[in-house]
């Protein structure tokens, strides 16, 4: 551990303290204004190619977007209010898959591959570096003792054939 | 270790291949002109607007009628060429009891529109839709849109593009008789 | 024309498998002939498509589609590749100018086999696009029923900007260039010497066509950003994510060599990643004209569909019918041998980059998955391929600045140490800065102190070379930098392309976390704020043109006290196309863009109503091209050749890594 060296570590603490504030600093605001503008980012515009309706200006994307800010208002929340524009609109206004059914696919496929990926990775790598590149085999070691023997023919001390 | 690792995973990606071409050449669109509103036979959305002659119009007020919500605007050609049949239509049945119309207009100028009313005479309510809150309600997507309206306050029927005469003479006739449209 | 281009490049294709088989080396110079014509029919074709627009010869379908009597002569000249036959002409023509450049390139090599496999593979690439142009593409094909007046025009997007004029043909050239390293790989395989041979022939044309994509890529940002309007520069747009995916696998590949070169491992990963990518770029072609998935770039529905999509299974076939038939011959006896070291960082890096691609095609390619097993219409969209990217985006970005500092083979504590800890406390201290000074968001910030990391292990190792090179020469710091680099361009074009691509990540994290959207109602001379610039409505201009109606709003926008000038955000619309097209007014600074939209207007006649603008207040946008420049920059440089010059003072007794580097450069 020693070897590792306090500069390695005391750098690992600042990193970890600074990450810690980030997270607790940038943890999602429940403002109106906030979440109003997730939900915006979250859905789709109805006539439009794929824009959302944060970015459109659809008169459909206005719309909705004041309506959004109606509906915080009167005190429903995120998933009530994406609910009543699937019911509108249809599914195709949600601009990610939903988490169950088919949509277990699409989040978690990539996943699991890249986790497979990296799990024949290491084990490649592990295979690799247990592997010793020049071992020798037995024929190798028949032949070197061949030729000791040879150098030194009266010399037992060379010999190391069995049986010789 | 297996001796053909690089065969295995050159047939898994192959089948993934294969399964992926399946996918894509199965892909069909289907296009409808039946808004989803129609389709689902929805409780028609509530509305509370005020009239190009500041007259109140509210679905509340005619809950019990069959009634036409045409959504439309002054610059859109479609819905310049159905006007002339909603106004035959209107004038035929706006004297029936158990009728209403109401026109609706998205995205537009108030100028635009009331030239437009004035210049074409156009006799039934008009109403402006501040925030796009009755279009958002009935889910358009465009227009011009039309909706029948049952005295259930279902969406019964309509059409997502200029209706003809015998369509919206149709629709009111299987709505009246407790219908609704396929 | 078409038929000679395809009649020659079939003909080429017999030849040169006849000469193959039958080992005719005269049968293999002849094939050459053959690509040169191919090359003129296809220049051919093209002229002949100009002058029809020019003249505006309605007989011809594709005219009448795309070109109006008003339309501008740069925008005629455009509408050549602004629809569907026309994109798969200059396609054709992209690459037979690749095949004909790489077969004189390889002229004194016309006997190897390899060559011939390669340009056999080219060959049957340009026939099976003549062929599409034959047959379901036919930009040539005549109108049916009366010639019409005028045509109708290029659709409106495609004639609102210059940049249509440079974005498809270099985007083309970066994606069609790709055909060659995958001719190359399958000759490889075909021939069996899947050494390190082909990598060194396909070097060149790999870095140019990665090249030309990188620019196409960021001048579709430019457009998506300073024309359409919606103040973003990437929609995720399935078209983008298509072009997007050779990209990846295509710096996957150019990283992923230097291993085959140096240790002659992952063979297969190189194979795998070239025919990926042509195979992938093939797909792109695919699915921006099949109209499977809707999209803005979408050319109009053709049958060609079903053509692309055989064909990509034909290449993903032949790609991995034939590794698998090599199977594990292929792999090099070579064993990475310890989890540190640069081996195992440009496997990760591999790894990495094909997760990414793999994220980018399930989210674009998901919603067929749905339409086809449930019939239902879905969209995957931004926070999709956001929240499972940047993870890998800042894993690459953490690569980037220790991949370069690892040894081969295996790296002790004390190289690591000195090679990395100073950039380390470097980046580490970013870190520290930014939070002290408040700034929110956990990835962008992370991606600011990864990005000092790698420019500070960068700079350290142009330092160490420089330092190197010194004390090997005795020259003043400026000589030793510029012979250093000339020495080693491809060692440095590299760095600098890093240093490009920290820059575009940096504006990557600026402009998604901190922009500031707004938008309000002004009367004539009424004033808002947003973040510090204050704009004021002056008045709506209209102008009549026979190409098109604008609207334009007159805006005064200002910063505190210094006046920014007048802008002039616009709606247009074009006769024949309903809608109209917004064309946004930028003010660009180093560390602001103030960027405004007009959303609506008073309809004519009503000059003194109220508008609706838009105000956009982005961060470090200007970066953004900033980044793509650095990386333009270093790509060029990566591609000069090496001035060998050796230092005369041997370096034995220096530091290992110094001598590493005066080694690499002589």
């Amino acid at each position: 551990m020693r070897k590792w060296g306090i500069a390695w570590l005391a750098l690992a603490a600042v990193v970890v303290i600074a990450v810690v504030v980030l997270i607790a600093r940038s943890s999602p605001s429940s403002s109106a204004s906030a979440r109003a503008s997730r939900l915006a980012n979250e859905l789709a515009c109805p006539v439009c190619t794929g824009e959302s309706v944060a970015d459109s200006n659809a008169p459909e994307s206005r719309a909705i977007r004041t309506d959004i800010a109606r509906r915080i208002r009167a005190g429903q929340d995120d998933g009530e209010i994406r609910d009543a524009y699937v019911a509108t609109y249809g599914e195709h206004v949600l601009l990610t898959p939903d988490n169950g059914g088919l949509g277990v696919i699409a989040w978690g496929l990539p996943v699991v591959v890249i986790l497979i990926g990296a799990g024949g990775i290491a084990l490649a790598i592990r295979r690799g570096s247990r592997t010793p590149r020049l071992a020798a085999t037995a024929d190798d070691i028949a032949i070197v003792d061949e030729a000791r023997a040879a150098e030194h023919p009266d010399d037992e001390a060379f010999d190391d054939r069995d049986g010789a | 270790m297996n001796r053909h690792t690089v065969r295995w995973i050159a047939f898994a990606v192959a089948g993934v291949l294969v399964a992926f071409g399946v996918v894509l050449a199965v892909q069909h669109r289907t296009e409808t002109s039946t808004p989803r509103l129609v389709q689902q036979h929805k409780a028609a959305p509530e509305f509370d607007l005020t009239t190009l002659d500041d007259q109140p119009v509210a679905s509340r007020a005619l809950q019990g009628k069959t009634y036409v919500v045409n959504f439309w605007n002054s610059w859109c050609i479609p819905c310049r060429q159905e006007e002339p049949v909603l106004q035959d239509f209107y004038a035929a049945h706006r004297s029936e009891p158990d009728f209403g119309m109401v026109g609706i207009v998205r995205d537009d100028e108030e100028s635009a529109v009331r030239d437009y009313v004035a210049a074409n005479n156009i006799k039934w309510p008009i109403a402006f839709d501040p925030d796009g809150r009755a279009a958002l309600g009935f889910g358009t997507t465009g227009q011009p849109e039309t909706y029948v309206i049952s005295p259930s306050g279902v969406a019964a029927c309509g059409s997502l593009g200029p209706v003809s005469a015998a369509e919206l003479e149709a629709w009111l006739r299987l709505v009246r008789s407790g219908g609704v449209c396929a | 024309m078409l038929a000679v281009g395809t009649a020659a490049a079939l003909l080429g294709v017999a030849t040169l498998g006849a000469g193959i088989h039958l080992q005719r080396p005269a049968l293999l110079h002849l094939a050459r002939r053959y690509v040169f014509v191919v090359l003129l029919a296809a220049v051919g074709a093209f002229v002949v498509m100009e002058s029809a627009l020019f003249a505006h010869d309605f007989s011809i379908a594709y005219a009448a589609d795309n070109v109006a009597r008003a339309t501008p002569g740069l925008y005629t000249f455009t509408a050549a590749w602004s629809a569907l036959e026309g994109s798969i002409l200059l396609w054709a023509l992209a690459l037979s100018a690749y095949v004909a450049f790489t077969t004189w390139r390889f002229r004194s090599r016309a006997d190897d086999p390899l060559v011939a496999w390669a340009t056999l593979v080219q060959l049957v690439v340009l026939g099976f696009f003549f062929l599409l142009m034959l047959f379901p593409a036919n930009p040539f094909h005549v109108v049916s029923g009366s010639i019409p007046a005028d045509g109708q025009g290029p659709n409106p997007l495609l004639q609102n900007n210059p940049l249509v004029a440079i974005h498809p043909p270099i985007l083309y050239a970066g994606m069609v260039g790709f055909t060659i390293p995958f001719s190359f790989a399958i000759a490889a395989l075909a021939t069996g010497r899947f050494g390190e041979g082909w990598l060194a022939d396909v070097r060149r044309t790999t870095l140019v066509a990665f090249g030309f994509l990188t620019v196409g890529l960021l001048l579709g940002a430019l457009w998506s950003y300073a024309v359409l309007g919606w103040g973003g520069y990437w929609g995720w747009d399935p078209v983008e994510n298509a072009s997007l995916l050779p990209w990846l696998t295509a710096a996957a590949f150019i990283h992923s060599v230097m291993v085959q070169e140096r240790r002659g491992m992952l063979r297969v990963w190189n194979l795998s990643l070239v025919i990926a990518t042509f195979c992938l770029t093939i797909l792109a072609t695919f699915l921006t004209r099949s109209g499977v998935l809707t999209s803005v770039h979408a050319f109009s529905n053709s049958s060609i569909g079903p053509w692309l999509l055989t064909f990509f299974g034909i290449s993903a076939a032949t790609g991995i019918g034939l590794i698998a038939w090599r199977g594990d011959k292929l792999r090099s006896p070579g064993r990475i041998d310890s989890p540190i070291s640069r081996e195992a960082a440009f496997l990760l890096n591999n790894l990495l980059f094909a997760g990414f691609a793999l994220v980018v095609l399930t989210g674009t390619v998901f919603p067929l998955l749905v339409q086809a097993l449930q019939d239902k219409d879905i969209t995957v969209g931004e926070p999709y391929f956001v929240k499972l990217g940047v993870p890998i985006g800042l894993a690459l970005l953490f690569l980037m600045g220790v991949g370069p500092a690892l040894p081969w083979r295996a790296a002790s504590a004390q190289t690591l140490r000195d090679r990395l800890l100073i950039p380390a406390w470097i980046g580490g201290l970013t870190l520290v800065v930014c939070v002290l000074a408040g700034a929110t968001g956990v990835a962008n910030v992370l991606a600011f102190a990864l990005g000092a990391f790698v420019l500070a292990s960068v700079g350290r190792s142009v330092i160490v070379g420089v330092r190197a090179r010194r004390r090997a020469t005795r020259e003043a710091v400026p000589t030793a930098t510029y012979r250093a680099v000339r020495g080693n361009p491809r060692l440095y074009g590299g760095l600098v392309v890093h240093v490009g691509v920290v820059v575009l990540a940096m504006a990557l994290a600026t402009t998604s976390g901190y922009t500031t959207k707004r938008e309000v109602r002004l009367e004539p001379g009424q004033s808002a704020t947003v973040r510090g610039f204050t704009v004021t409505y002056l008045r709506t201009t209209t102008d009549d043109s026979a190409q098109k109606t604008t609207i334009s709003a007159e805006v005064n926008a200002r910063r505190g006290s210094t006046d920014l000038g007048t802008f002039r955000p616009a709606i247009s619309t074009f006769p024949n196309f309903s809608g109209g097209i917004g064309t946004p007014a930028i003010h660009s600074g180093p560390w602001h863009d103030l960027y405004l939209t007009l959303v609506s207007a008073p309809t004519t006649g009503k000059a003194g109503g109220a508008i609706t603008l838009g105000v956009q207040v982005g961060t470090f946008v200007m970066w953004l091209w900033v980044g793509g420049v650095i990386m333009t920059l270093g790509l060029l440089l990566a591609l000069l050749p090496a001035r060998r010059r050796r230092p005369v003072v041997a370096t034995a007794a220096a530091p290992d890594e110094a001598r590493e580097l005066a080694e690499a450069a002589t």
